[in-house]
């Protein structure tokens, strides 16, 4: 009795939880830490000479942030946004950036050993934008890394 | 481990403000201004630098620092007058000291050669003493017999910095005999910090000596321990010995003394980036203000009413607000024009040249981050007038000019701007060379009959130097471009004014501040950029202009003083739509610094506004052609643009293949 006790709350320890939300008919997960807010899509201004992923930046309460569509990234069209499209206001380091998705669909919790590891046996780069995946009732979700995704853009400054 | 690092970096910062002050002391001193009070201040000055310097075992500036008290001390007595001749040597003891300070900062060692030539000066200097009369030395004569009776109250690390009161008292026997008292218990070591114990003690002394000589003997234990003197015989009494508690009543300076002695005004020492959150802060309610009172104006006009003046109040209210926080961040431009002299007096002596800086306007106030960002190229000029400049005294003495070359550097506002002058009596900018410099360069053609106007603007041409041989002060690849860039970059103007054998003058214009930008608007396509005001010369409409097209297809429009680029907004920025001209576009034309003039082509010149400067860097990185964004009143973001770059980008494209199409570039990415 006690020693289940005593795991049960080690695997407590060991949850964190997710925000899955989706793209198209696939979900994608980011650590709830790293949310800093859920903002509705609203037009962004136009940067010169990014990437087509880059949609631009936009005024969160005075700081200027850029913000990257999601779609795109993974190599997509450009999102058609509407009202009904989310910006996922994460932190990555110091700086803080909005994704653009088509809808926040859920809360996970997530035992550590219940992260998968992704595979990476056909050499494509892009699985750098993965930290691992998820199987829950409704489907596969992969959790996203950020920093690897997203680093290029940030960590280029001059 | 950390307090110390806290207390060593108070200690830097502090040495810095007591050495610039320093300076100044030792400058209206060798002006023949100043009074006693002048070489009082200058004297505490180093001793302040030397008592921190021996709480923190720097002994190279310590010993230094003790030299240069010792003539101090001399000067302020009388015993040494106060020559010209001494300021000199004095004020480069003083750019010894920030050397050594430096040294201490960075944990190097000081460069050991100008130390002990300056060294060897200062000793030169005091042991003239014995060659000028013995003057009366009031604060130093020892007076009559008295009383004199100090409290001794020892801190905390009192005893972990070493100290023994039986040996201070036993010293202190030298200035006569003493007696002591003491009250409370030195507690154990597991009780009460030693500052709570209420240990103190009361010494009684006889002595003949000036309080000036016994608070001396104390303020070398000012640090450990908390000391008042009460000394009868100066109708004095002292909460804590401070050497600047010492000076003697003097009659006949005290009405100047407020004067000559700056006003002590309450200061408050705040982190910059609190201050920053408070204009960012101050900026948003700016912002959201000026949307307020645009939705109740529509408001106003739908319901034919009218909201008392609250509105307009409140406006007058956020515009105090804004500029009492931006006065926060402001701070005399003396802080960057006191490094000048040092640099004067080092470059002098490297390339045997006799020059005499002169600064003017001093106190003029010009935001934090100018002050920064304006020490680089403010040296970079300075070297430059000096090397290029001011000739040799032979060559001067053949223009028929005083041997002493001279410089002068000054600060003044003009409204919304500051401008600061930089002007020299040497030979000027030498044409001649200039142009067979360009033409070698193939910078310009010899069939271009430049002006001499022109001439000299060439000068602010990319890589551009024109001293012959390349010495070490000025011409390290560092050209007059990358300073008129620079002083772009904070939103300024560089210009020049050569008068060939006269000297030259440097004007540069600054805003006041970088937190503000006093833009244009302009619109392409949906978006709105600006630009900054400073940059703009004229707005033309494209209908009323004359524009021809190149062989290569560029264009360019016709001005009253001949052609100038035409450069499409649309193109340079890769910005989505019909690049061809309409007849109600706008071709802005503004100084690019670095492309000279062009015409920008705009969709629609919307007006001027003030806008507050937000970074793109913060949260993502630096982009070609932009400088920073704004929020305009109704949320949106607007980029502010950086004009040269614009320019240079636009040529950029116009050369190279057609930019990559989106689908290459997530080739890139994902493959």
């Amino acid at each position: 009795m006690t020693t289940h006790l005593t795991s049960s709350a080690d695997a407590e320890a060991m949850t964190s939880q997710y925000i899955s939300f989706l793209v198209g008919d696939r979900a994608y997960g980011v650590d709830i830490m790293r949310v800093r807010e859920i903002k509705q899509w609203a037009p962004t201004t136009a940067l010169p000479n990014q990437p087509s992923f880059t949609r631009g930046v936009l005024n969160l309460r005075g700081t200027i942030v850029p913000v990257h569509d999601l779609r795109a990234r993974f190599g997509g069209a450009v999102t058609e946004a509407t009202e009904t499209h989310v910006i996922v206001i994460v932190r990555i380091g110091e700086q803080i950036v909005g994704v653009l998705v088509d809808a926040v669909s859920d809360i996970l919790s997530v035992a550590a050993d219940e992260i998968l590891p992704v595979p990476s046996n056909h050499g494509d780069a892009d699985t750098k934008a993965l930290s691992g995946l998820v199987n829950t009732d409704t489907g596969m979700v992969a959790l996203l890394d950020l920093e690897g995704l997203f680093r290029s853009e940030t960590a280029r400054a001059a | 481990m950390s307090d110390d690092d806290d207390f060593k970096a108070l200690f830097f910062a502090e040495c810095a403000e007591l050495l610039a002050d320093l300076q100044d002391h030792l400058g209206s001193l060798s002006d023949g201004g100043g009074d006693d009070e002048t070489v009082n201040a200058a004297f505490r000055a180093v001793h302040s630098v030397k008592g921190g310097a021996a709480a923190f075992g720097f002994t190279d500036l310590t010993s230094f620092a003790h030299e240069f008290e010792t003539v101090m001390d001399k000067c302020r007595s009388g015993t040494l007058s106060v020559t010209q001749e001494l300021c000199l040597v004095l004020m480069r003891a003083g750019d010894v000291m920030e050397l050594l300070v430096e040294a201490a900062r960075d944990g190097n060692a000081a460069e050991s050669e100008v130390i002990n030539r300056v060294l060897i000066e200062l000793r030169d200097a005091h042991s003239e003493e014995a060659i000028v009369p013995i003057t009366e030395d009031t604060s130093n004569l020892p007076m009559e017999e008295r009383t004199v009776i100090a409290t001794f109250r020892p801190r905390d690390d009192f005893l972990s910095s070493g100290q023994d009161m039986r040996k201070i008292i036993l010293s202190l026997r030298g200035l006569g005999p003493v007696d002591v008292a003491c009250e409370g218990a030195v507690p154990g070591p597991n009780e009460q910090p030693l500052a709570d114990s209420g240990l103190s003690w009361t010494l009684t002394m006889t002595t003949d000596q000036s309080l000036a000589k016994v608070a001396e003997f104390f303020a070398f234990y000012e640090l450990t321990a908390d000391i008042s003197l009460d000394d009868p015989g100066e109708k004095q009494s002292v909460a804590k010995v401070e050497p600047e508690r010492v000076k003697q009543p003097d009659p006949i300076a005290a009405p100047f003394a407020e004067q000559s002695h700056r006003a002590v005004q309450k200061s408050l020492r705040v982190e910059l980036n609190r201050i920053d959150r408070l204009v960012n802060l101050v900026g948003e309610i700016v912002i959201t203000q000026a949307a307020l009172a645009q939705e109740i104006s529509d408001i106003e006009a739908q319901l034919d009413t009218e909201i008392p003046h609250s509105m307009e109040e409140m406006a007058r209210q956020t515009r105090d607000l804004q500029e009492s926080v931006m006065a926060i961040r402001a701070q005399p431009i003396k802080s960057v024009f006191s490094r000048m002299p040092r640099i004067v007096r080092d470059l002098a002596d490297k390339l045997g040249k006799d020059v005499r800086l002169s600064l003017a306007g001093e106190g003029t106030e010009v935001d934090t981050t100018v002050i920064e960002e304006l020490a680089e190229p403010l040296t970079h000029m300075l070297r430059n007038s000096m090397d290029h400049g001011i000739e040799n005294p032979e060559q001067r003495a053949l223009a028929g000019k005083p041997s002493e070359g001279l410089i002068c550097l000054s600060a003044e506002h003009r409204g919304e701007r500051v401008l600061i002058t930089l002007s020299d009596d040497g030979q000027g900018v030498n044409r001649e060379r200039v142009l067979a410099k360009a033409i070698e360069n193939g910078l310009v053609s010899a069939d271009d009959h430049l002006q001499p106007e022109e001439i000299d603007q060439l000068i602010f041409h990319p890589g551009f130097s024109t001293a012959a041989v390349l010495s070490d002060v000025s011409g390290r690849g560092v050209g007059m471009d990358v300073v008129k860039k620079k002083i772009q970059s904070l939103g300024g103007r560089c210009t020049l004014q050569n008068n060939p054998g006269q000297g030259t003058v440097f004007l540069i214009t600054l805003p006041l501040t970088l937190a503000v930008l006093d833009g244009m608007t302009v619109r392409v396509n949906d978006d709105r950029y600006i630009l900054p005001l400073s940059t703009v010369i004229e707005a033309l409409r494209v209908r009323d202009c004359n524009i021809e097209t190149l062989p290569d297809g560029s264009k360019i429009l016709a001005r009253r003083e001949g052609y100038i680029r035409l450069v499409s907004l649309r193109n340079a920025l890769a910005i989505p739509g019909d690049p061809l001209l309409g007849n109600d576009d706008m071709a802005i034309v503004i100084d690019t610094e670095t492309e000279g003039h062009v015409a920008l082509l705009v969709d629609e010149l919307i007006g001027q506004r003030q806008v507050v400067l937000k970074s793109i860097e913060a949260n993502f990185r630096q982009i070609d052609g932009v400088s920073g964004a704004t929020i305009l009143g109704d949320g949106r973001v607007a980029l502010i643009l950086d004009v040269s770059d614009v320019a240079t980008l636009e040529r950029q494209r116009l050369s190279a293949p057609l930019p990559l199409s989106s689908h290459e570039h997530e080739l890139e990415y994902v493959a």
